[in-house]
């Protein structure tokens, strides 16, 4: 049914396509990693051809909370005189499938809600005067254009059953179209009756262990893909075929470590015990299903760019599988909203519809009567709203603080002062709650640097990150001060006021294009640094060599930033100073 | 709405089944904090909780759940009425979700805006707050809650009492609940203030072993399969929990707390360095509550040591550079305690 030889991977995604029709919210959604395009929408439109779902509902990025879980209506409220629920996307989307797109720059509420909808089939809203609990069963496809930086929330994409990965793919890879919507409808009826046996359980089970997926969701959705693709294939059992399409689009892509393919298989369950008066355990009348030989075969069907990919991937998604765009994102334009206060709205700010209904509430039989002895009739609109009944939403007025370190690993101290700089990154996440600053951290040696811990606010995460830090090599500059303004740049589009702390001794010894030399490399630095210091970010230089020596002092001066000369600092000393200086 | 996952099917986490299971029978205990991964079933096994849950008289017809057999003072202001013989309804206790961009006037009540507009009354519209009088408050992600939400919870959670003075109203209600939350702390920090407010918190991790996880798979596979006749499997095993749950609230004043396990309780706080006397009240209350849900008659030392690291792990003085989990640290102050002749 399937041609496997000729574009495999296609049909893993025509596969997909399937899947999701047959199964619907009971899998979750599709996580799409895929850029826009014609790939991407010849899929779409494979899927809707599959499902017959006419067309999907698109729900962007940016859509507001009370749009998205409903609250209430404006227009109707005021026509009626008196408040009236809107159903949100959430509720309105109910049995139908939607689609996310750049599901990496989702809020975290939005991911939230999203995820609550997908656990439950219902969301409840408690805003705006409105209390409700709305059936809202979605299937998502969430779309994410995200770079390895930068993806979807793990919390989401952990509820999607299948992930399907097409950056790699051109329009020459898409094939033939393997199922028709017929064929959908069968399997549906077959879904129920189709068999999972014990061993491709107990497979499924173990190579999620192998691969290093921790929750059980992706496993659960494999077991669900491996009944719903027997059905596809009009079988009333699922054989091993079905168990490697599961590894390949539910497991293998959430994988976080590639398990060694040359050792033995982890052997799941003890041995049982031998002893000699009892009786041999049965043998199971097959042999389980060889777990090493499936993952072989399933990788063996990936593209080979994507399993590259994969491998160096897995390291990174440790810290990036709680993607931090959206976080940030929440703050950006209006910051949270604290509460209400009486104003005047033509000074700018967002009215708040139910606030000010409230304070013009009491006033109505008033202001109705007034109406009549002025004018002698009775007033033809329901409601009556001056000027001073008008409230604004009061929003947060303070920016949030990233507090960027960027630290000098090269050379012998390296260790040393990676450990200080890791203490001082503890002790100011330590107190965030109280400042609710983020932090981040950039190591340059030898020939890069590399942002190892993304903004955050966890220390729980922090501490993962920080957990294994190399150290040694050159120090090339010049790539630290490129990345620290590149920070700063995402930063200021964020709304978020940055700072760096710059632990050095200011030896560049590597230049831009990746020469090792004492000139280049400080030529370099100073450049980088003339460009960081036209920006908004405040530095601070912390001098950590032995003998301080004039070119970090330099460098602070062309960063347009305060100098400091620490060269025993401990980590409290550290946290002092950069408080002291930059608070 | 959809059917829930049964208590009783859930595999494993018993740390945190526990933890629900006596707040359910002492909700004095002041709330459980559950924190973990993804994927753990924490928000899964709280949901479950709800259909666990006994039934409780309430007055026929109040809107705060007031007990019909309380005395008056504690009441809401309907139900405080001297006059009044409140006529008892038998409702089973609340579990009230307080989702995540909840605003304020739907938590801690608002004027009743229709009302007021269609009719002129100045009428209070009960928030979530009086919805969970006398249950449960749950909230999902909570380290992820608006900040002016939380400072509400707060002030509530810590006596008791919603006090609504906005819009010309001016309304005080009962508002006693058990706060439950769950969280990933990758995500960020809760808190101190909030946490403290916890009597209990559990961490929750993934099972590693092929074992367990086939179980749990298999288990949620045949719920989602068929929601109404996976309950009913499991409907004895729900019952036989429940009654538990309710024969150890009704035992729950009788169970003897032994003067020397009072003591116990003091050094083991004193040990850790814990602030101020809750983390020690509530790990009697707790070893009680325990000892009631297993149908004793006194709480002993195996109750206290079961149930300490639960009561005090959120309550040790942070340390960012101590990698030691606060577990670690509960459990060998537990052993050096007990090893050399404390009990």
């Amino acid at each position: 049914m399937v041609a496997t030889e000729a574009g495999p991977f296609w049909a893993d995604a025509e596969w997909a396509a399937a899947l999701l029709a047959l199964m619907g919210p009971e899998m979750g959604g599709v996580h799409l990693r895929a850029p826009p395009g014609p790939v991407r929408d010849y899929w779409l439109d494979r899927y809707l051809q599959l499902s017959g779902q006419e067309r999907l509902r698109k729900i962007p990025a940016n859509i507001p909370e009370g749009r998205l879980l409903g609250g209430i209506d404006l227009g109707a409220t005021l026509q009626h005189g008196k408040p009236i629920a809107e159903t949100g996307m959430l509720g309105e989307c109910d049995e139908q499938t939607v689609i996310v797109a750049m599901a990496e720059r989702l809020p975290r509420n939005t991911v939230h809600h999203l995820c609550t909808a997908l656990d439950h089939g219902a969301i409840t809203v408690a805003r705006d005067g409105i209390e409700a609990t709305t059936p809202s069963r979605i299937a998502l496809i969430a779309c994410d254009e995200g770079t390895e930086e930068e993806c979807a929330h793990g919390a989401l994409t952990d509820r999607l059953g299948i992930t399907l990965d097409m950056t790699a793919l051109g329009i020459h890879d898409v094939d033939d179209e393997v199922f028709k919507r017929a064929e959908i409808k069968g399997a549906g009826n077959r879904m129920t009756a189709v068999t999972l046996g014990e061993e491709h359980l107990t497979a499924l089970a173990t190579l999620a262990t192998s691969l290093g997926i921790d929750s059980p969701r992706a496993t659960l959705a494999a077991a669900k893909v491996a009944r719903a693709s027997a059905a596809l294939r009009s079988s009333l059992a699922v054989e091993e075929e079905d168990v490697a399409r599961a590894l390949r689009l539910c497991l293998l892509p959430k994988a976080q470590q590639l398990p060694e393919m040359t050792e033995p298989p982890p052997e799941p369950e003890t041995e049982p015990e031998q002893t000699e008066d009892s009786e041999p355990p049965p043998m199971p009348e097959q042999p389980p299903p060889d777990e090493e030989r499936l993952l072989e075969a399933a990788l063996a069907q990936l593209p080979a760019d994507l399993l590259a990919q994969l491998q160096t991937r897995s390291a990174r998604l440790r810290q990036s599988s709680t993607g931090t765009a959206g976080e940030q994102h929440r703050h950006q334009q209006r910051g949270r909203p604290t509460g209400v206060f009486r104003g005047d709205h033509r000074r700018g700010g967002r009215v708040n519809i139910l606030a000010t209904l409230r304070a013009a509430a009491p006033w109505q039989p008033l202001r109705r009567r007034e109406h009549t002895e002025h004018n002698g009739n009775p007033p033809t609109s329901h409601l009556h709203i001056r000027r001073d009944d008008i409230h604004l939403t009061r929003f947060q007025q303070r920016r949030e603080t990233l507090t960027l370190f960027v630290v000098d690993a090269s050379g012998s101290a390296a260790l040393q002062r990676l450990a200080e700089a890791k203490g001082a990154v503890e002790l100011l996440l330590a107190d965030c709650y109280v400042r609710r600053d983020q932090v981040a951290l950039i190591a340059f040696r030898d020939e890069q640097a590399e942002l190892l811990l993304p903004p955050t606010r966890s220390l729980v995460r922090a501490k993962k990150a920080l957990a294994a830090l190399p150290g040694g090599g050159a120090t090339p500059m010049a790539a630290a001060l490129d990345l620290t303004r590149d920070m700063a740049e995402r930063a200021a589009k964020q709304g978020t006021t940055m700072q760096y702390v710059l632990l050095t001794d200011g030896a560049a010894n590597v230049a831009r294009d990746g020469t090792r030399s004492r000139e280049a490399g400080t030529a370099d630095a100073l450049v980088a640094a003339r460009a960081l210091a036209r920006g908004a970010a405040n530095g601070l230089v912390i001098d950590t060599a032995q003998r301080p020596q004039p070119r970090a002092k330099e460098l602070a001066k062309t960063l347009r930033g305060t100098y400091l000369a620490l060269p025993q600092a401990d980590a409290s000393t550290l946290n002092r100073a950069i408080r002291a200086t930059t608070s | 709405m959809s059917i829930a996952y049964p208590f009783t099917a859930i595999v494993g986490q018993d740390d945190m089944k526990r933890a629900l299971t006596i707040a359910a029978v002492d909700p004095g205990i002041g709330g459980v904090l559950v924190l973990g991964e993804r994927g753990t079933g924490k928000s899964t096994t709280i949901r479950a909780l709800a259909a666990l849950l006994p039934k409780i008289d309430v007055v026929s017809g109040c809107l705060y759940h007031c007990d019909p057999r309380a005395p008056r003072p504690g009441l809401c202001a309907q139900c405080g009425k001297p006059s009044d013989t409140p006529e008892a309804k038998a409702i089973t206790i609340p579990v009230v979700d307080l989702p995540l961009g909840s605003t304020e006037d739907r938590v801690v009540g608002a004027l009743d805006i229709e009302r007021a507009l269609v009719n002129g009354e100045k009428a209070f519209q009960p928030g979530l707050l009086a919805q969970a009088n006398r249950g449960f408050l749950y909230v999902d992600e909570v380290n992820l809650l608006e900040d002016h939400i939380v400072d509400a919870l707060l002030d509530v959670a810590a006596s008791g009492e919603n006090v609504v003075e906005r819009e010309g109203l001016s309304i005080r209600h009962p508002a006693q609940f058990v706060l439950v939350g769950s969280g990933n702390p990758e995500e960020g920090e809760l808190r101190p203030q909030l946490q403290d407010r916890f009597g209990l918190s559990v961490d929750v991790r993934t099972p590693k072993e092929v074992a367990t996880r086939v179980d749990i798979i298999r288990l949620r596979e045949a719920f989602d399969r068929d929601r109404t006749a996976f309950r009913k499997k499991w409907a004895r095993k729900e019952s036989a929990l429940r009654r538990k749950i309710q024969s150890a609230r009704e035992a729950l004043e009788d169970v003897d707390t032994p003067a020397a396990l009072l003591e116990t309780a003091a050094r083991l706080c004193l040990a850790l360095g814990t602030d101020g006397l809750r983390g020690e009240l509530t790990l009697v209350r707790s070893a009680r509550a325990l000892a009631a849900l297993e149908g004793k008659k006194v709480a002993t030392l195996e109750h206290l040591k079961a149930i300490a690291p639960a009561v005090l792990r959120h309550r040790l003085r942070r340390d960012p550079l101590d990698e030691s989990s606060a577990d670690s640290r509960v459990e060998r102050v537990i052993t050096d305690l007990f090893s050399d002749g404390g009990d």
